[in-house]
């Protein structure tokens, strides 16, 4: 498999530098582990990085928005940056305005079928490319890392709810999205950013004692091809 | 560092924020003459008061209207261009 | 190393003892020392040299004010840190600053005998005549100013920097904050409560440490404090600074926190005030308070043999704990004529220490080489205040112990807008009307009693509480003072001949006040700034006081129509590495950064983000590389990575009318399929962004921006779709997706085999776009020719930026494809004679000057910059933009770009673009000239470095393919 003949993460040579193991997500490499599993879910609950750009996404914008996306049978919330699960494992969230962002799971269903649906004769409907980064901080420190980079009180935070902030000095969405093992932290960031706050993030949070770790931390379920 | 409250989004560090100058109305470009159009495409008025201005929240892409007083420098209130009255 | 029994020094551990050394000597102390304490346990008393004069000084305040006992790493690592804050650790290894040959004989202490020949201001009349001489007095004066030496091979530390938020934040652990935090907390808010000290306590641990009432309390207070949940103290953390909204700064070792609190509560107490009289500065001669704290934090005894100055019950105080530790007080000498009224005055006789009522220390009389003081002489006290010489009398000691008043520890009302007043009832300062949010309880607001500061610490916390709508009860009121004052209003004695010292940073004396005033510098300020009192490392807070006291006697006025000066942040120095932190650089980089990096590419910054300026090729020249990338392009076939370029869709039923509106161009018959160029401008017809509108559907376009100026277009695009109320979905996509051009009469060819777009010439014709996909990814193609050849723009989404390059140098190797840079590309539109706005354009530079009216649209109702650019047209034109050219065999210095055009003595215009070589054998460029100039073939004199002046050629742009053949 020639991984340069496929869409890529911003940080994926810093992966491969790691000595990732990859599996797919779509048509893209993803790193699944980085390291041992068992050091892996070590980190995952003290402090963990992850990268999970390759998850496809997509923004859609416009007055019709919202009544689409329930003909496409995704179910979206009415208020300001609120997000809600999708089917398969990913997340949507109202950006106001007639604007939604969609990230699918490693199954890569639902957004590539929106994405196929998109400009088939919809009024008040149109496709914004998205090909943000996405990273995940986990763990009891994950918020000590945040503290640093990103001037938000996580304190009075609500879960789930997405935060359009500045973290390290770029624009950055980060929605908190707490199990009940472990705070877990989505950042958002616009690709061309992704390999500068990678770099920061994997900085700070490796002098906090974290670890970068692979995507199966995560989602359990992604398998090395 | 200041914070201001976007309508939007809540309240924020300044930095968050681009000040996008007064709230001024573009004269009817073919109603009046070169000099009243020169007034407002040049002219500012700093005097202290209360200020319209409009502020950009830079990470969501919001454009508000804020009321500053620019004398104590304290936020009166933020809505969304254009309601006023009704916001209030 | 002696040090008292316990329970005097509860900082010290004296299972742990270290050693370290302080100038070459190695010393020992405990754990929990400072480095004056040990040193001073050690019966070293010579701490550190003056500023001006260089003369001995010891501690003087144990309160982070010593900076007379300024010491830096031997290593070079740290310098200017303070004696009385620095805790010593295993390999400690300090000398002091500011010495020639140390501590000890410091050749520079010959300084005090040219005194005289140095009043205050000296060095502002000395030291400019004659003008010539300057630079040899300005090396002089950089040698003996300053304190610590700076190691430049240093290597920089990253001290991070942290967010963190509370409902109240605190500020000094002391009676007044403790019990402060405790209320706040109970009453259900996030509570932050910092000391400087690295222990809670503040006063209440040295103060009254005597007093076992108010120790239990002060423990029980830490107890209570420790045990709440919603109260974090962090010890060891100084308040730098005080800004708009509670925005604070917090330091302490190993980082700068950046505090949001919703409220704070000032609880930062006093600092003691000095005595002045003759040698007040030498070894030996402290404020009572550290006294009390080497006594009670660190165990030390201070002196043997003590006079003790006092103004207040706080003196008395004092001298019961010296003589309780065993210092034999000679004398304590009570300035004030009445002296003191409550129970102190009994237990001073209890303990049979002679009191002198009414009497003041005239001088200390120092030992040999003012190592330290052998006896106070002191001398009785005037109805008015003064001293007289009769009944004058020497006391041998070798300490005195001065208490005579208090100043609030104001830095941080002062920097949050509070305005102080003087009170004669207490004859201190005391805070005026709070801003909203803010509090202050305990001595900075002007209560001293121990329990009253606890009761004010209270009711404070109460007061934020309703402030934060935590607390709807009563609110009781802050206590009175009711004992007599804690300050003596004067405590300055004048001696005839010798230094009495104000302010110890600097070694202003109080001669220099007399001097300074007799001036001209009766104000307040300008007294600051012409003595520089206050303006040394400890900011006046041992100085200020007494400054303005004197001042005000001058002057013959009050303290309050005298005025104080304020305080700015910091409020103690803080370290260059705290202030910057982790050094963020945010840099963007587009998909294809790793190939680059990997081929050669030497990266610039443009804007934000690192684009390739040119690939180096083996050992091969700069302009070499550059010139042979352009020349490939237009032989063959090359790729630039333009992803940096901005990119907008613009949609919905409003996009036309909305662009018509942006733009001066004409939009709405533009049919879809077809690209043209944009020309904005703004409200004063200036040309602000440029760019190609595509138009993919009725409803749909796709719109490019140059690569800086995008964020802030992007943004007033949205304010003009909210101002006008239009229908329009904009989208900024600028870095979600890849672009890259290839270009050169080769490229379709290239781009052929990897795309499902009709590339013939009719299906696809120049200033055309189409969609579909290119490699795998889905694209947008836009056939432009920034570059003046046949090319094709692509536009990918970024994951597939990478993909699509590598496949597109892979499938022209056999066209002799090569990647270029920003450089060559510079040159390739220069040669086509097309504009870079803000290069070639300017914040005046409207379209007609640009050469640019053809991107005007007639009759159009509106554009933005329409009526403004209409005014101007109707004017006399200044300048215009053409191009110039140098003859081909020309081999003298060439301009550089921002170098001007002369005609006489006149600027007639400048070179906004320059290219010393061109793919078309000659230097070529884009200059602004006169009108009368613009005709091509006009001379033009152009101004180089050195004021060399060179000729060139006003010539028709482009200078390349002027029929535009290449690009079809």
């Amino acid at each position: 498999m020639n991984l340069i003949e496929t869409p890529l993460s911003p940080v994926h040579g810093e992966l491969e530098a790691r000595g990732a193991q990859w599996g797919r997500v779509g048509q893209s490499p993803i790193a699944v582990h980085v390291d041992e599993p068992r050091i892996e879910r070590q980190a995952r609950a003290t402090l963990a990085l992850c990268d999970c750009s390759p998850l496809s996404k997509l923004g859609v914008k416009g007055p019709g928005t919202a009544t689409w996306l329930g003909e496409q049978g995704v179910s979206v919330s009415d208020e300001a940056f609120e997000s809600r699960a999708l089917a398969d494992g990913g997340v949507v969230v109202n950006l106001t305005g007639g604007e939604f962002f969609a990230e699918s799971g490693p199954a890569s269903e639902i957004v590539p079928k929106l994405a196929a649906h998109l400009g088939r004769g919809q009024t008040g409907v149109f496709g914004v490319e998205r090909q943000d980064a996405t990273f995940l901080l986990s763990g009891g420190k994950a918020r000590q890392v945040l503290a640093q980079v990103c001037g938000i009180d996580f304190d009075q935070a609500r879960p789930r709810q997405l935060i359009l902030t500045r973290t390290a000095g770029v624009t950055c969405a980060v929605l908190p999205q707490p199990e009940s093992d472990v705070e877990i932290y989505r950042l958002w960031v616009d690709h061309s950013h992704g390999l500068y706050l990678w770099q920061t993030l994997v900085q700070i949070s490796g002098e906090l004692g974290g670890r970068v770790v692979g995507a199966a931390c995560f989602y359990p379920g992604l398998q090395v091809s | 560092m200041k914070v201001i409250d976007c309508p939007i989004i809540g309240t924020r560090p300044a930095q968050e924020f681009h000040y996008g100058g007064e709230l001024r109305q573009m004269p009817e470009p073919g109603q009046v003459d070169d000099e009243h159009w020169a007034d407002y495409v040049f002219n500012r008025n700093g005097e202290p008061g209360i200020k319209r201005e409009w502020w950009y929240h830079l990470p969501s892409g919001t454009w508000f209207i804020a009321e500053r007083d620019n004398k104590s420098d304290q936020f009166i209130r933020t809505y969304l261009y254009p309601c006023q009255e009704a916001d209030r | 190393m002696s040090r008292l029994p316990t329970p005097a020094g509860q900082w010290i551990n004296r299972d742990q003892p270290i050693e370290f050394r302080f100038e070459g000597d190695t010393h020992r102390g405990f754990a929990g020392d400072v480095l004056s304490s040990a040193l001073w346990a050690n019966g070293v008393r010579v701490l550190g040299r003056s500023f001006k004069y260089h003369r001995p000084r010891g501690i003087y305040s144990m309160a982070n004010l010593d900076v007379n006992a300024m010491v830096e790493d031997v290593s070079g690592r740290r310098t200017n840190l303070r004696g009385d804050v620095l805790p010593i650790e295993p390999g400690l290894d300090v000398c002091a600053v500011n010495t020639a040959g140390g501590v000890k004989r410091d050749r520079l202490r010959i300084t005090e005998r040219f005194g005289s020949f140095m009043p205050v201001g000296f060095y502002y009349k000395a030291f400019h005549r004659p003008r010539s001489l300057f630079p040899f007095y300005e090396r002089q004066m950089r040698k003996v100013a300053g304190l610590g030496s700076i190691n430049p091979g240093n290597t920089p530390q990253s001290t991070p920097k942290e967010y963190a938020f509370c409902d109240l934040l605190v500020v000094g652990a002391g009676p007044a904050g403790m019990s402060a935090a405790i209320e706040a907390a109970e009453q259900g808010l996030r509570v932050l409560l910092v000391d400087e000290q690295p222990h809670m306590g503040a006063s209440g641990a040295w103060q009254f440490a005597s007093d076992e009432a108010v120790q239990r309390t002060c423990h029980d207070l830490a107890r209570r404090a420790g045990a709440l949940d919603n109260l974090e103290i962090r010890c060891g953390t100084q308040v730098g600074g005080w800004y708009a909204d509670h925005w604070i700064a917090l330091i302490d070792d190993q980082r700068l926190t950046k505090l949001r609190t919703a409220a704070t509560l000032v609880a930062t107490g006093c600092f003691e005030q000095p005595a002045v009289f003759a040698n007040n500065d030498l070894p030996g001669v402290m404020l009572g308070s550290a006294a009390q704290r080497l006594i009670h934090l660190y165990g030390v005894k201070p002196f043997e043999r003590a006079v003790v100055l006092a103004a207040n019950s706080d003196g008395y105080r004092m001298a019961l704990d010296l003589d309780h530790a065993g210092v034999d007080v000679a004398a304590l000498v009570d300035m004030r004529l009445a002296g003191e009224a409550s129970q102190w005055a009994s237990r001073i006789s209890e303990a049979d220490i002679p009191l002198y009522l009414g009497h003041a220390v005239y001088e200390a009389h120092p030992r040999p080489g003012k190592s330290g003081i052998k006896a106070a002489l002191i001398r009785p006290v005037d109805q008015q205040g003064r001293v007289v010489a009769d009944g004058e009398q020497h006391i041998d000691c070798d300490g005195i112990a001065m208490s005579v008043g208090w100043m609030p520890a104001c830095g941080l009302l002062y920097q949050a807008g509070v305005r102080f007043s003087y009170s004669r009832h207490i004859e201190q300062l005391v805070p005026g009307q709070l801003p909203a949010g803010l509090f202050a309880a305990g001595r900075v607001n002007g209560v001293f009693a121990f329990d009253d500061q606890l009761t004010d610490g209270r009711r404070a916390a109460l007061e934020a509480a309703v402030y934060l709508g935590k607390y709807d009860g009563i609110v009781p009121k802050a206590p009175t003072h009711n004992d007599a004052p804690p300050s003596h209003p004067y405590p300055i004695v004048v001696h005839e001949k010798k230094k009495a010292f104000v302010d110890l940073d600097e070694d202003i004396h109080l001669k220099d006040f007399v001097n300074a005033h007799q001036e001209g510098y009766d104000n307040v300020e300008l007294l600051k700034r012409y003595t520089t009192v206050g303006m040394g490392p400890s900011q006046g807070k041992l100085s200020n006081m007494n400054a303005t006291r004197i001042l005000a006697r001058l002057n013959d006025t009050s303290i309050n129509e005298t005025g104080t000066t304020t305080s700015r942040p910091m409020h103690q120095p803080v370290s260059i590495n705290h202030l910057a932190g982790r050094r963020f650089a945010p840099l963007r980089r587009t998909p294809m950064h790793r190939w680059h990096a990997g081929h050669g590419a030497q990266f610039i910054h443009a804007g934000d983000w690192l684009r390739p300026e040119y690939y180096r090729d083996g050992s091969k020249a700069r302009d070499d590389c550059i010139l042979d990338e352009a020349r490939r392009l237009r032989q063959g076939v090359g790729l630039i990575d333009v992803g940096t370029l901005g990119k907008i869709t613009v949609s919905g039923p409003d996009a036309v009318a909305f662009l018509e509106r942006i733009y001066t161009g004409r939009f709405a018959k533009q049919p879809i399929g077809r690209v043209r160029y944009a020309l904005a401008c703004d409200e004063g017809g200036v040309i602000i962004e440029d760019g190609v509108i595509a138009r993919l559907a009725e409803d749909r376009f796709y719109v490019t921006a140059t690569s800086s100026g995008v964020g802030a277009f992007y943004r007033e695009m949205q304010r003009w779709a909210i101002i006008w109320q239009m229908d329009v979905v904009l989208a900024n996509v600028t870095g979600q997706l890849a672009a890259m051009n290839i270009a050169g009469p080769q490229s379709r060819h290239v781009m052929e085999a990897l795309t499902d777009i009709d590339l013939s010439a009719d299906a696809f014709a120049y200033l055309g776009v189409r969609e579909g996909m290119v490699v795998g990814a889905t694209a947008t193609v836009l056939r432009v020719g920034f570059v003046g050849e046949l090319g094709y723009e692509i536009h990918v989404p970024a994951s597939h930026g990478l993909q699509v390059w590598t496949k597109l140098i892979n499938a022209g190797q056999t066209e002799g494809i090569g990647p270029f840079g920003v450089e060559a590309q510079r040159l390739l539109r220069l040669e086509k004679g097309h504009i870079i706005v803000s290069q070639d354009t300017d914040a005046l530079t409207h379209p007609y000057e640009a050469g640019l009216a053809w991107a005007i649209g007639k009759n159009k109702q509106f554009f933005i910059g329409q009526r403004s650019i209409g005014i101007m047209n109707k004017q006399l034109q200044t300048r215009k933009l053409v191009g110039i050219a140098f003859d081909e065999n020309y081999q003298g210095p060439l301009p550089e770009e921002c170098h001007l055009i002369i005609d006489g003595s006149d600027i007639a215009g400048r070179v906004t673009s320059i290219a010393h070589r061109s793919t078309l054998g000659y230097a070529i460029g884009l200059a602004f000239v006169r009108p009368d100039q613009a005709e091509p073939g006009t001379l033009l004199c152009v101004r180089t470095d050195g004021g060399c002046m060179v000729e060139a050629r006003v010539a028709a742009i482009p200078f390349y393919d002027p029929e535009n053949q290449r690009q079809n």
